[in-house]
């Protein structure tokens, strides 16, 4: 039976409805190979060891779009859970257990899914190689010895090691999408209110977006149609009944299709050359099917990440304020307020997110407001703009997910810009609001070792149904599959 | 950027910096702000997003109204009064 752990979750959707695989023990199964093989990736942080109520056996009455229902599942541990701990990675939270679920959580839990635990991290969400996690980093399956990408690591390992069918992340600046590209899954950010974001650990408020890791775009569709839901909880939710399942499938014109490139993704200077020749390869595909491939300038590309890390370092210093030591996780000893404040959030925080908390005070005190917050929001409208006028163009754009091949641990600590470059390719979709999705596209060699590269395409905002249909297409077109790594393989067929 | 500045910052931030990881910090910082500073190169066109919606949004008298809470949503706890935690009550 260990063989189901390798299929995707719409295979497995017919066999369970009609109780041909028994979904108690796909559970039993799935949680003991996730626990067994978690020795050697440190994806999750902490276990769901809590047996479902027996009513979970009744058969669902179910109307409606299909949606992913009775599947193992797992979920980054910064959205809260009732009664399971809930970290950020950081000490600062450790032991704090929250009195509810977040949204996504409970529209997953309604449809019967199972939880197996809370994934590892970059602390806050705040990293681009799952190595700022304060319970240690989460380890790439394709190589141990590799970084799998931030900042939602563990959940894109989970998906990649046969851990769970379905994972969720958030994508603040690319944090879905990178490492899915660096672990060989789909890695799904939505436009920005697509999903509830109540009860999702805060970090940067206008660029948090819940997203959505699994082994095909179909997947995804099937996640989006359980958690892609109106909610009065969070007044930026924009969600609309929509059956994304129905919308994947339908039928695609290629010759109708226009793909924008944009040229300053495509310099040898910035983006390795195992990454470029699957790019081109990719765009090579596209093309052969049909589609009409548009070059773009965009002037403003290297502007995204310096205006990307100004307004994310403002909204997280004022987001994590409220760590305090009173109100949340580890409280301090101190006898006097103000040393309990800074002894716990000293000893709580990790060095980069203390980075990015001085970052975001010196840009948002009086003297330097105008010049770095305030250009950086400005930039910001640009970017948007820019991007608009480009969508009247071409129906999506097609770039390389990450600039580089998954890197050795340790390779990119000593110099945070080196890290941030990470995001070159990413960050401007969350600065405008938009969805974009990795595909995996191929392998490149990389420290002699044999890595995973993604291609990422982007839609005009709440145009998501059109992209996850192209994403689902190009699968199709290039005759991916889901593998996981031998390694892996050869630890299920013991 | 002077140690005074720095130190200011910190204040600011309500973090403290041990005495070993003190220059490795500044050192990193720097090269942040020197990143950042890019910004400064780009005039840019737009106002940028607003900062608030406030001016456009109606706001409804104080009324209680009902909610529709969903079936399975938790709403049966209560946040322990602060008291509680400082052992006073």
């Amino acid at each position: 039976m260990k063989e189901l752990l390798t299929q995707t979750a719409w295979e497995l959707l017919g066999p369970i409805e009609s109780g041909d695989v028994d979904h108690t023990e796909l559970q039993e199964l799935q949680f003991e190979f996730a626990k067994w093989i978690d020795g050697k990736l440190n994806a999750f942080i902490t276990w769901d060891e809590k047996v479902e109520p027996q009513e979970w056996d009744l058969p669902l009455a179910h109307e409606g779009p299909r949606c992913l229902h009775r599947m193992p599942y797992a979920v980054k541990d910064i959205f809260a859970t009732r009664g399971l701990q809930s970290t950020a990675g950081s000490r600062i939270l450790e032991g704090y257990v929250p009195p509810y679920d977040a949204t996504c959580v409970r529209l997953l839990r309604h449809e019967k899914n199972h939880l197996m635990g809370k994934t590892n991290l970059d602390e806050f969400a705040m990293g681009s190689s799952g190595e700022m996690s304060a319970y240690g980093p989460a380890r790439n399956p394709w190589s141990l010895d590799h970084v799998p990408g931030g900042s939602s690591s563990g959940s894109a390992v989970a998906v990649a090691a046969c851990q769970c069918f379905v994972a969720l992340g958030t994508d603040t600046g690319g944090s879905v999408r990178q490492p899915a590209s660096f672990c060989g899954v789909v890695g799904y950010r939505p436009s920005y209110g697509l999903i509830s974001r109540y009860g999702l650990i805060a970090y940067a408020s206008s660029c948090d977006q819940a997203g959505i890791f699994a082994r095909s775009a179909l997947d995804v569709a099937l996640t989006m149609n359980t958690i892609a839901k109106p909610d009065g909880l969070d007044s930026t939710c924009r969600a609309e009944p929509l059956d994304y399942v129905a919308e994947v499938q339908r039928e695609m014109h290629w010759n109708k299709l226009r793909v924008g490139v944009i040229k300053q993704f495509l310099d040898p200077q910035a983006i390795e050359a195992p990454v470029l020749a699957n790019f081109r390869a990719s765009l090579d595909t596209l093309a052969g099917a049909g589609a009409e491939i548009v070059e773009l300038d965009f002037p403003l590309a290297d502007y995204c990440l310096p205006a990307y890390y100004i307004i994310v370092s403002a909204e997280c210093s004022s987001n994590l304020a409220r760590y305090d030591g009173i109100r949340f996780g580890v409280q301090g000893e101190e006898p006097d307020l103000l040393a309990r404040y800074l002894g716990v959030r000293s000893r709580g925080f990790g060095a980069e997110v203390k980075r990015r908390i001085l970052l975001g005070t010196y840009v948002l005190s009086a003297g330097y407001y105008k010049a770095y917050y305030d250009r950086a929001r400005r930039v910001r409208g640009d970017i948007r703009a820019s991007l608009d006028d480009m969508f009247r163009r071409v129906d999506v754009l097609a770039t390389p997910t990450s600039p580089t091949l998954p890197f050795k641990f340790g390779e990119r600590l000593e110099d945070p810009v080196l890290m941030y470059m990470s995001d070159l390719c990413t960050v401007f979709v969350n600065l405008a609001g938009t969805a974009g999705i990795n595909i995996p596209n191929g392998f490149g060699e990389r420290d002699g070792v044999r890595l995973p590269t993604g291609l990422q395409l982007v839609c005009a905002p709440h145009r998501d149904a059109v992209l996850l249909r192209v994403a689902c297409q190009f699968e199709q077109l290039t005759g991916w599959r889901y593998t996981p790594p031998q390694w892996v393989a050869e630890a299920l067929a013991m | 950027m002077e140690r005074q500045a720095f130190d200011h910052l910190c204040e600011l931030a309500r973090l403290t910096l041990a005495k070993e990881e003190l220059g490795e910090f500044e050192r990193k910082f720097e090269r942040l702000l020197e990143f950042v500073e890019q910004v400064q190169r780009y005039t840019p066109q737009s106002s940028g997003p607003p900062l608030t919606l406030v001016d456009k949004v109606e706001l409804r008298r104080d009324a209680p109204l009902s909610f529709d809470w969903p079936e399975d949503m938790v709403h049966d706890y209560r946040v322990p009064m602060v008291i509680d935690f400082e052992g006073g009550g």
